[in-house]
């Protein structure tokens, strides 16, 4: 049991979204970096899908309310636990009376503060996540505010406090292998994003088309858990469309008349009708949400067997990861 | 008893098994060897089921060698946090981080068993090292000098 | 202003089946933009549930989306069952329920009404009375939560998205895209034309059934006021 000591917002509980209600209009939701939500998850061996704290404005403090093992994953910030320093991607225990903050991002955008056996708040429509839009999951569908009292989900066999330090896991952005940078791809700090070509890939100009590769986009702040709005040269098709509704996944690039790209994230709405020119792939899409509002990100296209590969990497990553926690929480019995 | 298992693609589930299944059997060491990944867990019963986790051993008066508690790859500072562990010739207090060890995705801190100085590096930064591999050394006749300051 | 009418009702050829990347796959019909179209997609999709590595299977307005529980291994394999499946789908009949939506057409919570006005060459009040007498069907529930497509409208009233989608509108917004026509549930971003507003509620995420509306029920506009 923690307390939020002192917040500016923002901070939300997202766990890993809401399957099977896209019939009713509602989005996949949960945090916009999965992979650092499960990766504290694997950590403390809770469920793939726990609930935790998704921060996102810092600096953000707790009060511990009673002892707990506790891991902070995501975005490296400075991390502190009574003023010791944690390691970022880090499991520990924490006991009643200290405080843990979160403070001066270094680099990345949204942190992840976990719970042994996850945050336990009201499941709504299969998910604890916060949906904002629509005021519901999480604490009362609302952002994240000093004084709100964050309980855990009652624990069988609850692990023993994490001794020795802690321990933790390496950034994904070194156990995962970079995107393979292509030549037409200027070598910058740009975040890259693998892409494959969505219905009306082939609607775009040539122009556009080489637009979308060969320029940097920059993350807009009209930018929001929904979707990332970017800025660059106008995309432009051949022959104007005015598409049917359909369906929409997290991923999907869009670009309304005005050519300006809209990457789809957690919260995107669940259909639309602007055409698609690709849809980023699943394994990037953390890159995505690490990459700070007005930073650089560039698209390049990839294979349909290069993405499957790029997933089959990433649940690896997190199987090892799983196992091998486990395995060292063991040790420490 | 040391046994070596070899596999490929091991489910987590798999691991898990072979790890639960090896504890009973009063396995000391284990290694599951992946495709990209060696993955070697030390368990710590001794054959007499008492426990040896704290990878200490004293060679002679004032010397400690620190080992590692797993097979893992050492790495001396946190890979995002440079500058935060001590150096040879530092002083350290007991349950200090003295490095990392990597293995696959995990990190686990190296901790000082005790209170003193470190002595020598007897393992280079990204170097292979095995159960019961000594990292380090840690003085305790310098340590002495360095705590009456 | 001209509108091209041809974009919006162009019959295709051919299914279109598409990727979203590896998460999802998109089926759009073949065939014209209506009823009888949309209720073979209910029924594909009714069908297409059940198949193995498929998480949900979601209609849109006369397309359908697969989401996949992983990634899908063999997209050529699930396309060719697909095109099998859509020429077994026959009518689906929904036995729905009519739903009556008072609405206050202009003003601040119609900001696009004299847009759209202009857009379609006509008089405020014969926009409003082609939106509003008029039975329209509910082809899908989406875009954001309770949403329900409707559909179709006048084609005198057939208007382009906008070019830039508005950031956020007022839940109970009426709004006209397209062939389409819908009111939204929430406060949110939208592409479309905001012609008034409705008090009427249309999502309840602590419900079991958490919208008002479903997919086969009918919608039908009673004009309140005009806000000139």
């Amino acid at each position: 049991m923690i307390r939020i000591a002192y917040t500016i917002g923002l901070s939300t509980i997202q766990d890993l979204g809401r399957d099977h209600n896209y019939r009713h209009g509602v989005s996949i939701g949960g945090a916009m970096d999965r992979l650092a939500l499960e990766m504290g998850n694997a950590l403390l061996g809770n469920n793939r899908s726990a609930a935790a704290i998704e921060v996102t404005l810092f600096p953000i403090k707790f009060e511990i309310l009673a002892n707990v093992n506790i891991a902070v994953t995501g975005a490296d910030c400075s991390i502190e636990l009574d003023g010791q320093q944690i390691n970022p991607n880090w499991a520990f225990h924490a006991v009643k009376g200290q405080t843990l903050s979160l403070s001066k991002l270094n680099s990345g955008s949204f942190a992840y503060v976990h719970l042994a056996g996850g945050i336990d708040v009201p499941e709504v429509l299969g998910s604890r996540s916060t949906y904002l839009r629509c005021a519901f999951g999480g604490v009362e569908g609302r952002m994240l505010r000093s004084g709100d009292v964050i309980h855990t989900v009652p624990q069988t066999d609850p692990m023993p406090p994490i001794a020795r330090g802690g321990f933790g896991a390496i950034a994904p952005d070194l156990g995962l292998t970079k995107p393979e940078r292509a030549p037409s791809i200027a070598a910058d700090s740009a975040t890259i994003l693998r892409y494959l070509p969505a219905a009306e890939h082939d609607n775009f100009d040539d122009a556009s088309l080489d637009a979308l590769v060969s320029a940097p986009w920059q993350i807009t702040p009209q930018s929001s858990r929904a979707g990332y709005r970017l800025a660059g040269p106008n995309l432009s098709m051949i022959d104007k469309l005015e598409m049917r509704s359909h369906g929409i996944v997290p991923g999907v690039i869009q670009v309304p008349p005005g050519g300006a790209p809209i990457i789809q994230t957690a919260d995107s709405q669940t259909s639309g009708g602007y055409p698609k020119i690709g849809t980023v792939i699943e394994p990037d899409m953390w890159r995505l949400a690490q990459t700070r509002i007005g930073n650089p990100v560039r698209f390049q296209k990839t294979t349909y067997e290069e993405a499957l590969a790029a997933h089959r990497e990433m649940t690896g990553f997190l199987d090892k990861l799983r196992a091998l926690s486990k395995a060292y929480r063991d040790l420490l019995k | 008893m040391k046994k070596n298992v070899s596999a490929t693609d091991l489910s987590q589930d798999e691991i898990e098994q072979i790890i639960a299944l090896a504890k009973d059997a009063n396995v000391r060491g284990l290694s599951i060897e992946q495709n990209d990944v060696l993955v070697r867990v030390v368990l710590t019963k001794k054959p007499d089921g008492t426990r040896n986790r704290e990878g200490i051993e004293k060679d002679h008066a004032g010397e400690t060698k620190v080992k590692a508690i797993m097979a893992a790859r050492f790495l001396p500072q946190h890979p995002d946090r440079h500058g935060t562990t001590p150096r040879v010739g530092q002083h350290v207090h007991k349950g200090e981080t003295l490095g990392y060890l990597k293995s696959g995705p995990l990190i686990v801190p190296l901790l000082s068993p005790k209170e003193g100085t470190i002595d020598k590096e007897l393992t280079h930064a990204n170097q292979r090292v095995e159960y019961g591999t000594a990292v380090l050394t840690i003085s305790e006749e310098q340590s002495r000098n360095t705590v009456q300051r | 202003m001209s509108i091209r009418l041809s974009a919006f009702s162009k019959s295709k050829d051919q299914a279109n089946i598409s990727l979203l990347g590896t998460t999802a796959m998109l089926f759009e019909a073949p065939g014209a933009f209506d009823l009888s179209t949309q209720k073979r997609i209910w029924a594909l999709a009714n069908d297409v549930q059940g198949w193995d590595g498929i998480k949900e299977a979601i209609p849109g307005m006369t397309n359908m989306m697969l989401t996949f529980t992983t990634p899908c291994e063999d997209p050529t394999g699930l396309k060719k069952k697909l095109l099998g499946a859509w020429e077994k789908a026959t009518d689906w009949k929904i036995e729905g329920k009519t739903i009556e939506i008072p609405v206050t057409y202009g003003g601040e919570l119609g900001p696009h009404l004299d847009d759209a006005a202009k857009l379609t060459d006509m008089s405020v009040d014969e926009l409003v009375s082609l939106h509003a007498n008029r039975d329209y069907a509910v082809f899908a529930l989406g875009a954001h939560p309770g949403l329900g497509y409707l559909g179709i409208t006048d084609k005198r009233i057939w208007v382009p998205r906008r070019e830039v989608p508005v950031l956020s509108i007022p839940a109970g917004s009426v709004s006209i895209g397209g062939m389409q026509t819908a009111v939204s549930a929430s406060p949110g971003a939208s592409g479309w034309h905001t012609l008034g507003h409705t008090d009427v509620e249309f999502f309840f995420p602590h419900k079991e059934n958490p919208t008002l509306l479903s997919a086969g029920d009918t919608v039908r506009f009673r004009v309140e006021r005009i806000i000139p």
